[in-house]
């Protein structure tokens, strides 16, 4: 049996974790609250630039860009979306998993699989296995996430129109929910144009129709589209890089929640073990005390 | 918005990733397109346009500047204009020594790049150029 003493400072130390476990929960909490304002932030604009490349890619085919051509998937790129920091439950686990487990399975039969990491975690874990690594960046964070969407999209669409790449994908952990992230594996190039929203119809016919050939395109539609399909890849990227910042601070928030709820639990168990063992101590003086009187009275 | 009539005002709605930057009716706008500057007026032919990195300043009376990035220009038949940028802020909040020294180590990292091959790091390299100058542009008039 363990000493008074020795219990005590356990509990003690198990108190203090409970202390920090407690704040990292609170501290992810107010930051995934942000991190899914932004998220909204960013919907108008997605809905927008969607809407503009779809009926663009419509008047135009969907021929009229290079970044749509589908080349097969001998090359490949895959973008990875992890975190810089641990103690975030599976969370880095989950994505690093399904990059393997896609490389492993769809992308058998791939010539080249190279690898542009985010996130340090990733990048501890592939660095160290023989993985072709094209770029590293540090995780996103709500202030870099744009520039970093930007900078990546620029290299991936570089790679692809250059034909270092054929197809380029992305791994992320998608923000269901405070509690629930879902690891995503997203095509990013060949871009597909996406499709025109049905619900829109009655829209669609008061504007479109006639009306579309009215439009002015300056300059030409093919040239808009050299523009606008890379800021579509990016913002792609950029939502991906919310998501993933999200999904972090829930996953820390659920872990770091049942972290504080274990040592709730093991600090009851030690205080009930100290309890019985000062009452076994207790117990057993006053039998040596008894003891002792019996003697004398002898 | 009454469609068909001529519309006497433009109503803008400028949209970056980060949310609505702007939502007002105004009177003017003129934009930094691919071709060159241009300015837009109420009644406009419905158009879509490209963005170059540049200056923003919508109203005529009451002007408000912000230094944009790529992105779209599009007005529809009601006269409503709908700017699309990967970034856009206002002249106020741009801060002059942070651009003035983004574009020097831009400039510096750029003429170290010699023959290297001009790919994707290099388009960011010259975008951080084009958009610490339109920072610097949206402050010097």
């Amino acid at each position: 049996m363990p000493s008074l003493k020795s219990i005590r400072k356990r509990i003690a130390s198990v108190k203090n974790t409970r202390k920090i476990t407690r704040a990292m929960k609170l501290v992810a909490a107010a930051k995934l609250r942000r991190a899914q304002d932004a998220i909204i932030a960013a919907r108008p604009y997605t809905r927008a630039l969607t809407q503009v490349v779809s009926e663009l890619s419509g008047v135009a085919g969907p021929d009229a860009h290079p970044l749509f051509a589908d080349r097969g998937k001998k090359k490949v790129a895959i973008v990875v979306f992890t975190s810089d920091r641990g103690l975030a439950g599976a969370f880095n686990a989950n994505v690093v998993k399904t990059v393997e487990r896609f490389t492993a399975s769809e992308l058998a039969d791939s010539e080249e699989v190279t690898l542009r990491l985010i996130g340090k975690k990733s990048n501890q874990y592939f660095s160290r296995r023989a993985a072709k690594i094209a770029s590293f960046d540090a995780a996103p964070t709500g202030a870099t996430a744009l520039q970093l969407s930007h900078d990546t999209a620029a290299r991936v669409i570089d790679d692809f129109l250059t034909g270092k790449v054929d197809r380029v994908y992305m791994v992320y952990n998608e923000f269901k929910s405070a509690i629930s992230q879902n690891t995503t594996v997203q095509q990013i190039l060949p871009a597909v144009p996406p499709a025109k929203p049905a619900a829109k119809a009655d829209k669609a016919a008061d504007k479109g129709g006639e009306h579309q050939v009215d439009f002015i395109y300056e300059p030409s539609k093919q040239e808009l589209l050299q523009r606008l399909v890379p800021l579509y890849v990016q913002i792609g990227l950029y939502r991906a890089a919310l998501e993933s910042i999200a999904g972090e601070f829930g996953a820390r928030m659920s872990a770091m929640e049942s972290a504080t709820k274990n040592a709730g639990e093991m600090i009851s168990r030690l205080t009930l073990q100290y309890n019985r063992a000062r009452q076994a101590a207790i117990t057993k003086e006053l039998l040596e005390i008894i003891g002792g009187a019996e003697a004398l009275k002898g | 918005m009454a469609s068909g009539t001529l519309s006497t005002f433009l109503g803008i709605n400028l949209v970056t990733p980060r949310g609505v930057v702007a939502h007002a009716e105004t009177d003017a706008i003129t934009a930094p397109g691919e071709l060159g500057e241009f300015e837009l007026l109420p009644g406009h032919v419905p158009m879509l346009t490209a963005l170059r990195p540049g200056v923003l300043t919508i109203g005529e009376k009451s002007r408000a500047r912000y230094a944009v990035s790529d992105g779209y220009l599009r007005i529809d038949f009601d006269g409503a204009v709908e700017i699309l940028v990967e970034k856009a802020v206002p002249a106020a909040e741009v801060d002059v020594e942070a651009a003035k020294k983004d574009l020097r180590a831009a400039e510096a990292e750029l003429a170290k790049w010699d023959d290297k091959p001009t790919d994707g790091d290099w388009q960011n390299l010259m975008h951080r150029v084009q958009w610490a100058q339109a920072c610097l542009d949206v402050k010097a008039s």
